[in-house]
Parts: C-alpha cells; sequence; structure tokens
C-alpha cells in the first residue's frame, strides 16, 4: 500500500512544480488576458491537487471542495473577460 | 428532452438497485457497467415509442467518441509540439461560413471546435453567419482545407443530429 | 489490487498532461496559441486525475460527484477560453508574427470600428 501512496505524492510533487510554472507565466505576462488563463490552469492544478490529496489522506469531503472551486474559477474567468471588454468600451467613448 | 429523462432514470435506478441489494459488489466499474445497461435498455424501450429518437441516440453515441478521439488526437499533437525544439506552427485566422443558424448548433459547434488539434473559436459575426477561428497547423497557407475540414467534420455531425 | 493499479496509472498520466500543458504556458510564443494548446491538455489532464479517483474510491455516490465535476469542466473550460480570447481580439492584444491575419483584416474593413 505504501507504494501507491509514493506513486499519488509523485503525481502531487509534479502538479506542484506545473503551479509554480504557471505562477512565472502569471507574473511575467505581458498582457491581463495571459494572467486570466494562467490563473485558469492554475485553479484546474488546484483542483486535481485536492483530488489526489482526498486519497491520501481518506477524506472524501475534499471532493466537494473541488466541485465548488470549478464552479468559482469559471465565474472568476468570466468576471475578467468582461471587465476587460468593458474598459474598452468606456475608454472610447471618452476619446 | 426524452434522453435526459432516460438518463435520469438510469441514475437513479443505479443507485436504488445498490442501496437496496448490498450484495451487488459496488465496484466502480461494475457500475459504469450496470448504468450502461439500464442505458441499454431504455433505448430499446424508447424503440417502441419513438423511432426517431433511438436513431438520435446513436448518432450522439458516435458524435461522443469521436469527440473524445480528436481530443487525445490533440492533447497528443500538443504534448509533442511542446517537448520538441523545433517548430512547425503556421497559425492562420480563418473565417468558416456557417450553415448552423439556431444559438444551440453554434454555441455546440464553438465548444467542439475548441478541443480539436490547435483550433480555437475567436468570434461570431453580427448576423450569426460566420465564425472566426485562430487554427494552428495551416499547412502552406491553404485556407481553403480547413474550412473544408471543419465543415464536413463537426458541423455536418452536429447538423445531422439537430435536424432530424 | 488491478483496481488501484488502473486508478494510479490514470492518476499519473494525468499529472503529465498537467505538467506538459504548463511548460506549454512558459514556451509558447503568442497569447492565443498558449491559450488553445493550455486548454485540451487541461481538459484532459484533469479528467483523467478525476476518473483515477473515483475507480479508487469506487462508491455510487461519489461517481456521481465526479461526473458532475468532468461534466461542468467539459461544458466550462472552453467556452472560458472562447470568451478570454474574444476579449483579447477586441482589446488588440498581439498576434505573432508568422500569423496570416487575411481574413480578420477583412471583417475589419466591413465593420468599421
Amino acid at each position: 500500500m505504501s507504494f501507491l501512496t509514493t506513486i499519488f505524492n509523485i503525481a502531487i510533487v509534479i502538479m506542484s512544480i506545473s503551479m509554480l510554472l504557471t505562477l512565472v507565466r502569471f507574473i511575467k505576462g505581458p498582457s491581463l488576458p495571459d494572467r486570466v488563463i494562467s490563473l485558469d490552469v492554475f485553479s484546474a492544478n488546484l483542483l486535481a491537487v485536492l483530488a489526489i490529496y482526498s486519497i491520501i489522506s481518506e477524506q472524501k469531503a475534499y471532493l466537494n471542495v473541488a466541485l465548488s472551486i470549478s464552479l468559482v474559477a469559471f465565474v472568476g474567468t468570466m468576471t475578467f473577460a468582461y471587465y476587460l471588454v468593458q474598459k474598452r468600451n468606456k475608454h472610447q467613448e471618452n476619446d | 428532452m426524452i434522453i435526459l429523462l432516460n438518463i435520469l432514470l438510469a441514475v437513479l435506478m443505479t443507485w436504488f438497485t445498490s442501496a437496496i441489494y448490498p450484495g451487488i459488489p459496488t465496484t466502480g466499474l461494475w457500475m459504469i457497467s450496470l448504468f450502461a445497461g439500464w442505458m441499454v435498455v431504455f433505448w430499446l424501450l424508447s424503440v417502441f415509442y419513438n423511432r426517431k429518437a433511438f436513431f438520435k441516440l446513436l448518432r450522439i453515441v458516435v458524435l461522443i467518441l469521436y469527440y473524445f478521439k480528436e481530443l487525445i488526437i490533440a492533447s497528443v499533437k500538443v504534448a509533442y509540439d511542446v517537448l520538441t525544439p523545433k517548430d512547425h506552427m503556421r497559425p492562420a485566422i480563418v473565417a468558416v461560413p456557417l450553415d448552423a443558424k439556431t444559438d444551440l448548433e453554434i454555441t455546440l459547434l464553438a465548444n467542439f471546435i475548441t478541443l480539436t488539434p490547435g483550433t480555437l473559436a475567436i468570434d461570431v459575426s453580427e448576423d450569426k453567419k460566420t465564425l472566426y477561428i485562430h487554427e494552428v497547423y495551416v499547412k502552406s497557407g491553404d485556407l481553403e482545407q480547413v474550412r473544408k475540414d471543419i465543415k464536413d467534420g463537426f458541423e455536418k455531425k452536429i447538423l445531422n443530429i439537430t435536424r432530424m | 489490487m488491478i483496481k488501484e493499479i488502473i486508478s494510479a496509472l490514470l492518476i499519473l498520466l494525468g499529472a503529465i498532461f498537467m505538467l506538459i500543458s504548463s511548460i506549454g504556458m512558459i514556451r509558447l510564443p503568442d497569447f492565443y496559441i498558449r491559450n488553445s494548446a493550455s486548454t485540451k491538455a487541461v481538459v484532459l489532464g484533469v479528467s483523467l486525475i478525476l476518473l483515477g479517483v473515483g475507480i479508487h474510491y469506487d462508491d455510487i455516490l461519489i461517481f456521481i460527484e465526479i461526473f458532475a465535476i468532468i461534466f461542468f469542466i467539459y461544458l466550462i473550460s472552453p467556452l472560458a477560453a472562447h470568451i478570454v480570447s474574444r476579449a483579447a481580439v477586441i482589446t488588440k492584444v498581439e498576434f505573432w508574427k508568422k500569423t496570416n491575419l487575411d481574413d480578420l483584416d477583412r471583417r475589419k474593413e466591413e465593420l468599421p470600428d
């Protein structure tokens, strides 16, 4: 059984590395949509880490947290896109 | 509508069966096969009520399988492109004229297109006649080929389902 | 025993896809290419991982919940990618220098914005 736990830990380490890489894009990103997309990928990584962690710690309640994270991330992305379009429209009216 | 009702009934009956007879092994794979069994029973029932619904369901299953095949091909292609240093990407923006009319058809088409290899739906024109697509792998600047692939692949399959 | 091995394999495969997608976030040259690459790999990776978790738990309620999450992701992720890239076109994020932009330019001529 410890063999399986090792595999799950390896998967969590891989996904932590990918979260770090996503954060690099978040800091570096030249434009605002780049940052939005990197946050989206970050939250998907977080969801997967929670799902695997629920196996290791044997708590099924983490899956509910994963479900709500998937919903909240979508709302965040939508709001950012709406904000970008609105900001540009306002800018155009002022010109 | 009848399809959603069938799926809901299958979920509920699988759940109740496992709750009432705990002797059935609750392995996940067993549960999936039980679910599939219920689905087949309901399809065969729907033959006697409505012949059209039966063929519609068959086409929906074919579409879903094709979609998964395209998704896996897309991911492997992306992985190959990321992991090898040489880039063979020739991106372009392609305007595809649409045959799909209603909102549901256009939404389905845009969702499916975003998950096929290298494509991304960017915009729909105001009069809902053209769909703008960002395509990564254009071979030697041939935009007509891309249009033909999309119209013959997904759009034909979706229109076959919604306009029976 | 075979069940645990299947679930571990699915989880490892999904984790590798997630890693590939975020390497692509770093390496690819352009916002639009990054968007279309990361969406596909993330959708496949998350659904593989969740399927592995469901097979490991092997309980019908957990399965219903996991199918709900997978359904949401398949519905939502292309939609989010489409909306963000539409906002990027409107706010004029730059394309890669090799991109062929003829059709978009033609559209701009038709609709002076």
